[in-house]
């Protein structure tokens, strides 16, 4: 042999390396400008359509399980912002079975970074988060000061961590729907569907749904530690639940998360890429 | 030393046999129905360090899937797999560091972005040192003249110009080692021919060990010293390429297309098969017969409109060796 092996002195450190990617990928998505402004503006009209519904059906049930509407609004802020950021991050896991399909993910396989961390820096859809994020601010700011919210700093510190968390959980609700489609084939419509419909049950107090539907949110998409929870200590209410769990929130979404990482290494060892 | 070992490594496919319908997408959820396909059986080689080694069979012959197993994609069913003292899906992010990686059939440059952004990323991906990143630049400049649109939008590329674009990506980090799953296909012979000259130059310049498939004989016969013959997932053949021809006959034809009705007469060491008025075939073999030879011999005798020769393909060598061996047990 030639050669020796060349020494490795200039590895970059994964957070340059996950800028490296997300400016790239912002420069693909406005490689066409005038279509990144029309689909983010897309997204945020249909996601503010979907505000609006709520807003029309909450003026014919001026009270809600005891929450009224500005209290609804702010509860719905959160799903917004999480997903917003979440989005972001695990554009690749909403892609997955199409990452697959193309083969692509063959190619995060022959690169010498772990495939979760590839999948989260690569090709992330910002647009969503622009949109998503836009109505998620709006309704925050503007629901937050008609509810009457202090902004203390014990306040906007506990609004920061359950956010982490709400991203971490739903962060690990699409992982995991990765894994099943790693085991079971392409599965991702029936899941999206899952996660959507529960997401909608998510936009409104969990005291007005009978236990059945509740159990959906608290067991199998845990969207209530996402908003319910914590929104309802913020707003001072206590709706009769044990007063520990909006803290428990903020375990449960590094600890979800942290159980969805393990099932991605081991169902990565079961992947069969596609035959071409 | 051997840098690359498969040992009876098998990989068998299961794959889900889809249910139609609300009901069966909840069976194939909870009672998923499997059907298994046996894509690579028992094959056993090892390649040298500063080897350059063709890979063939004919479709579905279990090349790719093959590469895959070598590259840490896929985890072998039973078997072994050693690549650079590593196992390459348990040691994956130390393992493919070292080695290089060209999909024909999928490109890995970022569709939306120029070339050089691409290459740019993978520069930072694998830590490539900024002076080798010079030099290499500067050869897929020179070899595969990158340098005409290495600033164009990926998506804009002939396939050629995005091939050679992909394996010069494949190579930026130094690799010890490179795998290339059809490398060549769908480009002409120009294309095919420029390719050709910077794989040999990478293997014999800076001793990089190489295993290449592809569906074309001559890229076996132009590059590699040895090659690797299989068929249904076995394997048939391996060893040199001179072998191979021998094995297989490595009978070519020249056909010749004439301008006026000919009745052509026999040339020795040749056979002779009239088609028609306007075209015969020489068939011949590669050992007795010199092509230009032939060709000037023809020539002179007739008024040709055309000439074209014809090479053995994939499908009758593995044939032939295929035959050969039922012949000998
Ligand atoms: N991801 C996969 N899932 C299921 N079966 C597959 C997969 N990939 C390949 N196969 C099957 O395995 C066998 C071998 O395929 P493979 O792609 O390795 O062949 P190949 O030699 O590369 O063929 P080609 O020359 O057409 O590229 C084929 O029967 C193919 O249908
Ligand atoms: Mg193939």
């Amino acid at each position: 042999m030639k050669k020796s092996t060349p020494e490795r002195t200039c590895s970059m450190n994964p957070v340059a390396l996950y800028f490296a990617y997300g400016s790239l990928s912002l420069k693909a998505l406005f490689a066409f400008r005038i279509d990144a402004v029309l689909r983010t503006l897309a997204v945020f009209v249909r996601e503010f359509a979907s505000v609006i519904v709520v807003y029309l059906i909450l003026q014919r049930f001026p009270d809600l399980g005891g929450w009224n509407m500005n209290e609804v609004l702010f509860l719905f802020s959160f799903l917004f912002l999480t997903y917003a950021i979440m989005i972001a991050l695990f554009t690749g896991f909403r892609d997955f079975d199409m990452i697959v399909n193309s083969g692509k993910l063959d190619l995060l396989l022959i690169r010498p970074r772990g495939t979760m961390f590839q999948l989260m820096a690569y090709n992330s859809d910002y647009l969503a988060t622009l949109g998503h994020g836009a109505v998620g601010i709006t309704l925050l700011v503007w629901s937050a000061q008609a509810v009457g919210i202090v902004w203390n700093p014990a306040r906007v510190a506990f609004l920061l961590l359950t956010l982490v968390s709400g991203v971490l959980i739903q962060g690990a609700i699409f992982v995991a729907f990765s894994c099943l489609s790693l085991w079971f084939g392409k599965s991702g419509n029936v899941f999206r569907a899952l996660y959507r419909n529960s997401r909608k049950i998510a936009g409104y107090p969990l005291s007005i749904f009978p236990d059945a539907v509740r159990s959906i949110v608290l067991y199998i998409m845990p969207f209530a530690f996402v908003n319910y929870f914590p929104a309802a200590w913020l707003l001072g209410k206590t709706d009769g639940f044990w007063p520990g769990l909006p803290f428990l929130s903020w375990l449960i979404g590094p600890l979800l998360f942290a159980l969805a990482y393990v099932l991605w290494r081991f169902s990565l060892l079961r992947y069969s890429s596609t035959g071409h | 030393m051997a840098i690359l070992e498969l040992t009876e490594a098998c990989k068998t496919y299961r794959i889900v046999q889809r249910q139609d319908g609300i009901s069966g997408a909840l069976k194939n959820l909870f009672v998923p129905r499997y059907r298994d396909i046996q894509a690579v059986k028992r094959i056993s080689f090892a390649i040298e360090a500063g080897e350059m080694v063709g890979f063939i069979g004919p479709n579905g012959a279990g090349k790719s899937t093959t590469i895959k197993l070598l590259t840490g994609v896929l985890v072998p069913t039973s078997g072994r797999v050693q690549v650079l003292g590593l196992s390459p899906f348990k040691d994956r992010k130390r393992y493919v560091g070292r080695i290089g990686v060209v999909f024909g059939q999928r490109t890995q440059l970022w569709w939306d972005l120029p070339v050089s952004d691409t290459f740019d990323l993978l520069r930072k991906i694998y830590g490539v040192p900024p002076q080798t990143y010079r030099r290499n630049l500067e050869l897929f400049d020179d070899i595969l003249g990158l340098a005409d649109f290495r600033h164009q939008l990926a998506r804009q590329l002939s396939l050629g110009q995005r091939m050679r674009a992909d394996i010069a990506a494949a190579l930026l980090h130094d690799p010890e080692l490179v795998f290339l799953d059809e490398p060549t296909i769908g480009l002409d012979i120009v294309a095919k021919d420029k390719i050709r000259g910077f794989m040999q130059h990478i293997n014999a310049e800076r001793g990089v060990t190489m295993l290449l498939t592809s569906h074309d004989m001559q890229d076996m016969e132009r590059t590699c010293q040895r090659v690797i013959v299989i068929d249904k997932g076995a394997l048939l053949y391996d060893g040199s390429v001179s072998g191979l021809a021998s094995l297989s006959g490595s009978r070519r034809s020249l056909i010749v297309d004439f301008n006026v009705h000919t009745r052509c007469e026999p040339i020795s060491g040749t056979e002779l098969i009239q088609e028609n008025a306007l075209r015969a075939r020489f068939s011949f073999d590669r050992g007795s017969m010199q092509v230009h030879e032939l060709v000037s011999q023809v020539a002179k005798k007739y008024d040709i409109a055309d000439m074209t020769i014809e090479e053995p393909s994939i499908e009758s060598v593995v044939k032939t060796i295929f035959s050969a061996q039922q012949a000998r047990l």
